[in-house]
């Protein structure tokens, strides 16, 4: 399956940090995707079963603003998304290897 | 005594053109802090286009983010690419509900969707219903006056 190079740049700033949480504004900065391309695109991948996502634990009254969405790439996640940008890094030319 | 024109004062143009500049910098700053207030109602519309099931969730995600993103210019960046976004996210979430609570509030919401058609069914059965009773009611009108003319 082909994935956009969006797909493949979030997928890529998320394996930075495997185990780490990303929250959408993070994920935008880091790929300089925008937001109506980048929600619809979490979106599939956690139900593809490739992210999982959940609500922090925050008082917002405490931390003084809303409780954020995380997300976390899922073993399969981890092993698809290597997958993936294996498969993509060896089907670009060189030039272009280093976009993801 | 004859007064020569001043040659450092400002015509009338020059004032004009000096008030207008003010003028749109005014606006424009008032448009600045507006845009966090357009960016929030923007959002929640773009929340609105999404299935019931997901709206809470999304609303409440992208006011979170909002909140983050430095900047009115940001803020309202962020909130009209989601708005153009968010056809594609709605078949996204279409496809298949993101979440369990998701998937326990579809179902709800398939119950709700099964009652709506219950209730259209039956107002559709009582509408047919009294239109076939008006329906006779003008043929037994009818059948009288008809009646009442050959008895005369």
């Amino acid at each position: 399956m082909a994935y956009s190079m969006k797909t493949l740049a979030v997928l890529a700033a998320m394996l930075e940090d495997q185990t780490g949480k990303h929250f959408g504004y993070n994920l935008m900065q880091k790929t300089k995707t925008l937001s109506g391309t980048l929600y619809p695109m979490l979106a599939r991948l956690e139900n593809d079963g490739w992210l999982t996502s959940e609500v922090e634990d925050v008082d917002p009254r405490v931390a003084a603003r809303k409780p954020r969405r995380y997300y976390t790439l899922t073993g399969l996640g981890i092993r698809k998304a290597n997958e993936a940008l294996n498969t993509a890094r060896s089907q670009l030319t060189p030039s272009f290897i280093g976009c993801i | 005594m004859h007064l020569m024109p001043a040659k450092n004062a400002l015509s009338t143009f020059e004032i004009r053109k000096i008030l207008t500049v003010i003028g749109i910098i005014l606006i424009l700053n008032r448009l600045l802090t507006w845009l966090p207030r357009w960016s929030i109602r923007l959002v929640e519309r773009a929340a609105n286009r999404l299935p019931v099931n997901a709206r809470a969730r999304y609303l409440n995600d992208w006011q979170a983010e909002l909140e983050c993103i430095p900047g009115g210019l940001g803020k309202i960046r962020f909130a009209v690419d989601l708005f153009r976004g968010v056809t594609a996210l709605a078949k996204e979430i279409a496809v298949k509900p993101v979440g369990a609570e998701a998937q326990a509030s579809l179902v709800i919401f398939k119950n709700q969707a099964t009652a709506l058609e219950q209730h259209r069914a039956v107002a559709l059965l009582l509408l047919v219903g009294f239109l076939i009773w008006i329906a006779l009611l003008r043929i037994e009108s009818k059948n009288s006056l008809i009646a009442g003319h050959a008895a005369t």
